[in-house]
């Protein structure tokens, strides 16, 4: 176990690219930090399962219903992952976060405030979404300073590289499809280009403390602007138009993106988005739903565990 | 003409050997013991026999479309992949080098013997949290070694 007497030593020893261990005795404000992070991600990953979910009955054709259906368990699964390394931190059990959660009283990721209107939302979703996720997912992975959460993204991570090519493949057959298909994704992607660009957060403020201590390493503009960088020019070759005025190519090929409202944002981040109340609902009916599946699990590892007595 | 049979076959075994899993990094299907067979047959056509870690796994035909690729480099007259699910898979065909990239990750493998240690710290003081984690060949343990949630590769036929 390792200690550190102030916060400026602890600055020194994150500086030094150190990676923090369970059961160090971390600066308080620290454990919150990092808590608050790994708890939002994992509700942002029950709730993107969830929304998966809703899609698996409604997916045209058995292969993409396979899909969204493994992807429901994968998304579950990383949300139980991160679950499992917050509680870890002793700030929350698993128990209250989902308890918070479902009391509307926790954070989750933007998208995840809105209603998905038609199939096309949902390829939206699955692969811009996704992408946004991963490009953030994959800076916090390059240098975080708290092992157990490097651990467990690495996994996930892998996983989500998988997601894209899915929504790549979807967002392709919409895109090579008729016209009807292509203004169908149009209108998707008129509708959420906003919220995925609000999905990278209000720009970095000075001093900010996930960057300090390097639970994150790159800035949310650095990571829209990684972002738009890759993901504009495949839009715009697949002959969709991003919707966003101001846009421009600079000489050097460099994309520039308009002004953004951050508006909406703020509704999101108190939970009175459009679809807030509904997405929470959902989840805690979710949960209330599964109780038997968790009760069976219960029981029969009882039983095995009286078996293996007797 | 049987010897360039079997050298046709051994190499496309090794190129279907060498597609990497799509959700498990650098690791291979030949690493993860999913080549079950490779023929020729007389019109030079391949058939690539592939068993799947379970059998609703959404990566099939990801696999089958990156083997098919591959094979196909060798200038065939047709490449064809097919899953069989009999003899089911299981953990223990998983390589030696499949074994330690999938430790990289943080997913450990049972030993011949059915011990698991943490892929992370070697400690076998590992408790079960769910029998299935985000994929159905995985479950998800405790390692209350390095305090760390790993995952446990698992087969879907005899546990």
């Amino acid at each position: 176990m390792r200690a550190w007497s102030s916060e400026e030593d602890f600055d020194e020893f994150i500086g030094n690219d150190g990676i923090v261990e369970p059961g160090d005795a971390i600066p308080e404000r620290y454990r919150r930090e990092v808590f608050r992070f790994i708890e939002m991600h994992a509700n942002s990953e029950l709730f993107g399962g969830l929304c998966e979910q809703y899609w698996v009955s409604r997916a045209p054709g058995i292969h993409r219903k396979i899909a969204f259906l493994a992807k429901t368990q994968d998304e579950i699964g990383h949300a139980h992952l991160l679950y499992m390394v917050a509680a870890d931190l002793g700030l929350k059990t698993r128990e209250v976060m989902l308890e918070d959660l479902f009391a509307g009283r926790s954070k989750f990721h933007n998208v995840f405030h809105y209603k998905t209107h038609t199939w096309a939302d949902q390829i939206v979703i699955a692969f811009l979404v996704d992408a946004a996720a991963l490009t953030t997912q994959q800076a916090v992975l390059k240098n975080c300073s708290y092992g157990p959460y490097r651990r467990v993204l690495r996994r996930i991570v892998s996983e989500e590289g998988f997601h894209m090519r899915h929504g790549e493949e979807m967002l392709l057959t919409l895109a090579d499809g008729t016209d009807v298909q292509r203004t169908m994704f149009q209108d998707a992607l008129n509708r959420w280009w906003e919220a995925v660009m609000h999905f990278f957060g209000p720009p970095t403020k000075e001093g900010d403390l996930l960057i300090r201590w390097r639970i994150k390493s790159e800035t949310n503009e650095a990571l829209r602007d990684k972002f738009v960088q890759k993901f504009v020019p495949m839009l715009v070759n697949y002959g969709f138009r991003v919707p966003d005025d101001a846009l421009f190519q600079d000489d050097a090929k460099k994309w520039h993106i308009g002004p953004i409202d951050w508006s909406a944002l703020s509704a999101t981040q108190s939970n009175v988005g459009e679809d807030s109340t509904a997405r929470v609902a959902r989840s805690k009916q979710a949960w209330e739903d599964t109780a038997w599946v968790r009760q069976a699990l219960e029981d029969s590892a009882r039983l095995r565990e009286r078996r293996g007595a007797a | 003409m049987m010897g360039s049979r079997t050298t046709l076959e051994a190499r496309a075994r090794t190129l279907a050997a060498a597609v990497l899993d799509p959700e498990l990094g650098d690791v291979t299907i030949g690493e993860l013991g999913l080549v079950r067979n490779v023929h020729v047959d007389d019109r030079g056509c391949v058939e690539v026999l592939l068993t799947p870690t379970f059998l609703g796994c959404p990566a099939l035909s990801l696999i089958a479309g990156d083997v098919e690729r591959a094979v196909k480099t060798l200038n065939v007259a047709d490449v064809s992949v097919r899953f069989v699910a009999t003899p089911g898979w299981s953990p223990a065909e998983i390589s030696a080098g499949g074994r330690e990239k999938l430790a990289k990750l943080g997913i450990g493998v049972a030993s011949p013997e059915g011990n698991v240690q943490c892929p992370y710290c070697g400690s076998d003081e590992l408790a079960p949290q769910v029998p299935v984690g985000s994929t159905s060949c995985r479950s998800v343990w405790w390692c209350s070694g390095c305090r760390t949630v790993v995952d446990v590769m698992r087969g879907t036929v005899d546990s």
